[in-house]
């Protein structure tokens, strides 16, 4: 799939401290693309470069294969980490201000803007003052204050924070329907699990440089060496038995098996068949946030140059 | 006298009612908020027309509406109008009710004096003190002292200085009233009025005026200081309050991460272009509506404050208002660049309340007279020049080419500080934590260059 963002080699320091480092990699179109990091690695320094908030040491950012301008932003919308909006002003007034500054007509943007807040379930608060709503409804018309001007690239920065279970799975529903719409997502978050669930391919940063990137199911894709089943069998003996089994341990009534080699798990699975009833035989998949500690855990410092960076990733596809 | 009173309750009701109704009508908009803002952009929609309405004018039209909705901006514009029917009205009426004023003579006037004077005080409402002095050295000492107003020696009424075309006064009165009055009494004192041949009858119906001896030279323009008075204290508290807001709007945006959402679409320079635009009218608004005030109470009173001088006074009070405003909310919004937080606010105001502070004493000091070269200097530097000129203009010690130097310094000044002021904005706009020294700012601002 296309590219819709390309960042190239970007650094950038504030005054001694290297905050980007040879920062490099691509956003694919039409997709919701995870940006991770421990915090104070670069994330936010990154995203103000994408949308010439600040300009890099070095490197370049390009969108739809050329450098971006400042008339680019028309095409970005942007949440913010720590919400931005004017406290004593109304629903509307506030969307439609933001969407007259992205040069919307004021009749577009009050229809874009309804259009959005019918969406969030928020139609019957568009008089109300932003400080009246509560932190959740105030997250919904941040994110509505980035779509106003139909951007290509939406970028927000945790926007799930504060946000109750509800309120996490709308937001996650309006995601997947902006991508469905044709438009690319970029999000940061420290939920991994739902930045697991929700993303198709992540970039995991740590000190500006860039640790782990690829699809998701290629991350967490394990060494088919260990393998899940759930079995009615109380007896596990018999897994020890078998030739080229590591060890196991049985957790919740789901035994985790580790093996010699991958051809091993045939004959587990045959003798998982013979000892009972078998409900479940999986070969165990890593979970994002694993992949996540090991990356920034195999990171070598903040001095470590690009090409250790490279060497460092956990699986690189498409970089 | 009474139907004045009347007239100037009427104007105060009047305002007042004009904004309470005002208020009122802002509830039942905001309850039906989306006309409102309908109303509020056609009208902006319709002066530009279908062309893109460049975003600092959008940034500026946010700003005048966030202050018109604010209570303090209400309580802010009732008090002025208030201040401005008061300090034209309130004199009016007290000097129309039992006004005093002292008028000094040897003791050979005396006579003279007390004869005219029960005539004097009721045909101008003043009381009339009269100081007898030995001498007529010291008639004309008391005059130049201000002891006394008019001085009357030796068949010479005499004044400090002459008057001012179209001028109004009380002494002006006073003066007129006298020397009409002392000659008329001279000719009846010589003899029956019947005796009197022709011309001399003639001549009390037309009197000679009584010759008048100015002891110092007339100003340029009416030394009217007690306007400039207000206008200094009015500049005064309304930079501080302007560019306190602008201050304070930097700070808010910067710190609430709004900034980082406007960034996104608009440049920093259009940003605090828009910012300083918009407070700068809905302050300009407020200054425009104390003087209407102040206009409709002096036709309401029949005060001669606004006559001539005066009107000239307060176009130029308006222009450096609107000068000092724009230079000192740069000021302010350099400062509110430095921080990123409501709570270091404090650590920043002295950038604007320190000059502001120097400039009103060093007004004051003017005010008292002080006559040093330094003083009239500052008149040129901005920080001081919207305090200075006017008060140095209307005591006629700055012409008008003077005025203009001092407007073209300020100017270019103006558009200097802007810039730095802009760029260092820029530069700062993400800063979080401690406050940045204004040695980093200007590397910062070297940098951006």
């Amino acid at each position: 799939m296309d590219s819709v963002l390309v960042l190239d080699s970007l650094s950038r320091s504030f005054g001694e401290k290297r905050v980007l480092n040879e920062l490099s990699f691509e956003v694919p179109q039409g997709e919701v693309f995870g940006f991770l990091g421990p915090n104070g690695s670069g994330k936010t320094t990154t995203m103000r470069v994408v949308f010439g908030l600040l300009t890099p040491d070095s490197g370049e950012v390009r969108y739809g294969g050329k450098r971006v301008t400042k008339d680019d932003s028309k095409h970005f919308g942007y949440m913010p980490e720590e919400r931005g909006l004017y406290q004593k002003m109304t629903v509307e007034d506030q969307l439609v201000y933001f969407g007259r500054l992205h040069g919307l007509s004021r009749e577009s943007a009050k229809q874009k803007a309804h259009h959005w807040l019918d969406r969030f379930g928020l139609i019957e608060q568009t008089g109300s003052k932003i400080e009246a709503l509560s932190l959740g409804n105030q997250q919904r018309v941040q994110l509505v204050a980035a779509l106003i001007h139909d951007p290509q690239v939406l970028i927000l920065d945790e926007p799930f924070s504060g946000l109750d279970p509800i309120a996490t799975a709308s937001m996650a529903e309006v995601m997947h329907e902006i991508v469905k719409a044709g438009k690319t997502l970029v999000f940061s978050s420290h939920q991994l699990d739902l930045v697991e669930s929700i993303c198709e391919k992540v970039a995991i940063i740590k000190d500006g440089s860039l640790v782990a990137y690829g699809d998701v199911d290629e991350l967490t894709r394990g060494d088919d060496l260990e393998i899940e089943l759930v079995t009615s069998s109380r007896d596990l003996r018999w897994i020890s038995d078998i030739p080229g089994v590591e060890g196991f341990s049985e957790r919740d009534g789901r035994v985790r098996v580790r093996l010699v080699e991958p051809r091993i798990s045939q004959d587990l699975l045959r003798g998982a068949l013979a000892h009972g009833d078998l409900r479940e035989f999986t070969f165990r998949k890593k979970k994002l946030s694993e992949v996540f500690l090991q990356a920034v855990a195999n990171r070598a410092g903040p001095e470590a140059t690009s090409s250790e960076a490279a060497n460092s990733l956990v699986n690189v596809k498409g970089a | 006298m009474s139907s004045h009173i009347k007239e100037a309750v009427v104007v105060v009701a009047t305002i007042t009612l004009a904004l309470l109704r005002r208020r009122s009508l802002s509830r039942k908009k905001a309850a039906a908020s989306t006309v409102e803002v309908h109303e509020k952009s056609n009208l902006l929609d319709l002066f530009f027309r279908g062309r893109p309405i460049p975003v600092a004018i959008l940034v500026a039209r946010r700003e005048v509406l966030q202050r018109l909705a604010s209570r303090a901006y209400k309580v802010i514009i009732v008090l002025m109008v208030l201040v401005s029917v008061g300090a034209i009205a309130i004199p009016k009426i007290i000097s129309s009710s039992g006004a005093k004023l002292t008028v000094a003579t040897t003791q050979s006037g005396v006579k003279e004096l007390r004869s005219v004077t029960q005539r004097v005080e009721k045909l101008t409402g003043v009381n009339l003190k009269i100081n007898v002095e030995p001498t007529t050295t010291d008639v004309k000492q008391s005059v130049r002292n201000a002891k006394a107003a008019i001085g009357y020696a030796d068949s010479e009424l005499i004044l400090k200085r002459p008057f001012a075309p179209g001028s109004n006064s009380s002494t002006l009165r006073v003066l007129s009233a006298l020397s009409q009055g002392i000659q008329v009494e001279k000719v009846l004192s010589s003899g029956s009025i019947e005796k009197l041949p022709t011309s001399v009858v003639a001549q009390i119906l037309s009197p000679k005026p009584i010759k008048l001896v100015y002891l110092l030279p007339s100003l340029a323009r009416p030394k009217d200081l007690s306007l400039a008075i207000v206008g200094l204290v009015a500049t005064f508290m309304l930079l501080s309050t302007y560019s306190a807001w602008v201050l304070m709007g930097v700070i808010e945006e910067k710190s609430s991460r709004v900034i980082e959402v406007l960034l996104s679409s608009i440049s920093p320079r259009s940003l605090l272009l828009g910012k300083m635009v918009g407070i700068g009218t809905a302050a300009l608004t407020q200054a425009v509506t104390a003087v209407l005030a102040a206009i409709i109470t002096t036709l309401a009173v029949g005060s001669s404050i606004l006559r001539g001088a005066g009107l000239e006074f307060i176009a130029l009070q308006l222009m450096w208002l609107l000068l000092g405003y724009s230079f000192y909310c740069t000021l302010g919004a350099l400062a509110g660049s430095l921080v990123s937080k409501v709570e270091d606010a404090q650590s920043v105001t002295a950038f604007i309340q320190i000059p502001l502070l120097l400039s009103y004493l060093a007004s004051f000091a003017v005010l008292s007279g002080n006559q040093n070269s330094l003083l009239r200097l500052l008149a040129y530097i901005p920080i001081f020049s919207p305090f200075l000129v006017p008060i140095y203009w209307s005591s006629g010690q700055l012409g008008l080419g003077q005025v203009f130097l001092s407007v073209a310094i300020n100017v270019l000044c103006l558009y200097l500080t802007y810039r730095f002021a802009s760029t260092v904005y820029q530069a700062t706009v993400f800063s979080r934590g401690k406050r940045v020294k204004f040695k980093t700012a200007i590397k910062l601002a070297r940098l951006a260059n």
